[in-house]
């Protein structure tokens, strides 16, 4: 990227230039929010979302999450996690054998490690009186299960309860959800950024099937603001069509789609109850770690970004109806009829194409962009602990 | 008889579909085939 100047004109901004790749200008970088700009593994002291508890078995499963190894093993009614790494020889414990309750044991030579404490207690190639037992352990992890979904806590020091990292009104109603859980290419904070992204909804997804008979806005005027620990973004002016001198009309506007979308849950006529309880001043929000809701007046959805490595992201997503009997016999029906093909299928599968091939910084970022800046003004207030690399950390 | 046979073989699916052993099975294998979950939930606090 390059920049052409004139006397007395504005810079040009260009790429591929012949010249080739210019230094990367004041404002193209990240320099700006160094802690957002270091937290490429994401950022500790969080409970994260892993997966749906129904998929983890008595079978030692290998899940990474902010760039650690960790395997889940399941007992009984409890899941347990440990560092996915034999201190023996390094060989996975992902491998390993499950041949006592309560323990699992490498692959290897059979070093047999509790689940509950990750103490080494028994050697299996080196007999019951083997004296390296009860001196080595593997590192384990906080684990709880709500939602249906098993929760990793990654930090250190007294660890907080899990309710603490999900949204007070998943907690305090009764609910019926669908939801889906998969692992996606791309960093986490381009998955978050693009969440939160006022800008390409109404580009992007105008051509998804879920958006077929509705209307999305041309372009809008929006505001930030905070709300407890939500920053949400506020409507302040939607915009269905626009004239582009020269170019024509841009609208989404057609005879058969309905409008509007109403741009925040309370200004839709049937608002669910507890919906509209919560008072949310717009329709979608962001909070650390990584977690968006978009409000819809009878349902909302959640998704997390769970940072995997550099390049991969779990992403777990949901869809929430405050209802209970009948009602919610049919939403969860309608979900694995539709919503999950539509919505969180072809949907969200453009966001994550998107996430796939964002290559940024250098960038150069425009007025709507103020959603992406705002969070990460966010993270970086928060002041996080920041996940260091594997490889920085042994230099360090 | 011949047209009672696939209304006693739905009913009875619909029967085994309500109980609850079943339900968690079905439920079980939409997760483990799909990675799709669909679920009610009792409030938790």
């Amino acid at each position: 990227m390059t920049i052409e100047r004139e006397a007395g004109q504005p810079p040009v901004w260009q790429n591929d230039t012949p010249e080739g790749q210019a230094p990367v200008m004041e404002g193209q970088d990240w320099s700006a929010w160094p802690v957002y700009d270091s937290a490429t593994l994401g950022l500790r002291d969080y409970w994260y979302p892993v997966d749906w508890a129904e998929r983890f078995t008595r079978k030692p499963r290998p899940v990474k999450i902010l760039g650690e190894d960790i395997v889940l093993v399941r007992e009984g009614e409890e899941i347990y996690a440990l560092h996915d790494r034999c201190p023996h020889r390094g060989v996975p414990l992902s491998h390993g054998r499950r041949q006592f309750p309560d323990t699992v044991s490498c692959a290897y030579h059979g070093w047999t490690f509790e689940l509950k404490t990750g103490n080494l207690c028994a050697v299996l190639t080196d007999g019951p009186d083997s004296p390296i037992c009860g001196k080595l352990k593997v590192r384990t992890y906080p684990v709880a299960q709500r939602l249906g979904l098993v929760w990793v806590y990654i930090g250190a020091g007294p660890v907080p309860p899990v309710e603490r990292d999900i949204p007070d009104e998943l907690l305090d109603h009764d609910f019926a959800m669908g939801g889906r859980a998969d692992v996606r290419n791309g960093n986490w904070r381009f998955a978050a950024e693009n969440g939160f992204d006022e800008g390409h909804a109404k580009y992007l997804h105008n051509t998804a099937l879920w958006r077929l008979f509705k209307v999305m806005p041309a372009w809008n005027k929006t505001r930030l603001q905070q709300e407890g620990p939500w920053l949400v973004r506020v409507q302040e002016e939607l915009h269905w069509e626009a004239d582009y001198p020269g170019l024509g009309v841009w609208t989404n506007k057609r005879w058969w789609k309905r409008m509007p979308l109403p741009d925040r849950p309370g200004k839709g006529k049937r608002v669910n109850r507890i919906i509209d309880s919560l008072n949310i001043p717009g329709f979608v929000s962001i909070r650390l770690p990584g977690l968006l809701r978009v409000a819809y007046p009878q349902f909302i959805h959640y998704e997390w970004y769970v940072p995997v490595d550099e390049d991969h992201v779990r992403y777990v997503q949901i869809m929430v109806r405050f209802e209970k009997g009948l009602t919610a016999a049919a939403f969860k029906a309608k979900y694995l009829a539709g919503i999950r093909w539509l919505f969180h299928g072809q949907f969200t599968g453009q966001d994550a194409w998107m996430v796939d091939v964002t290559d940024a910084p250098p960038e150069r970022l425009y007025r709507p962009d103020l959603s992406i800046t705002g969070w990460r003004r966010m993270v970086e207030r928060a002041k996080p602990v920041v996940q260091i690399l594997p490889s920085r950390a042994k230099a360090e | 008889m011949k047209l009672r046979t696939p209304a006693v073989v739905a009913a009875l699916a619909v029967a085994a579909v309500g109980l609850p052993q079943v339900r968690r099975s079905l439920a079980r294998l939409l997760i483990l085939t799909t990675g799709t979950v669909v679920r009610d939930q009792r409030r938790i606090r």
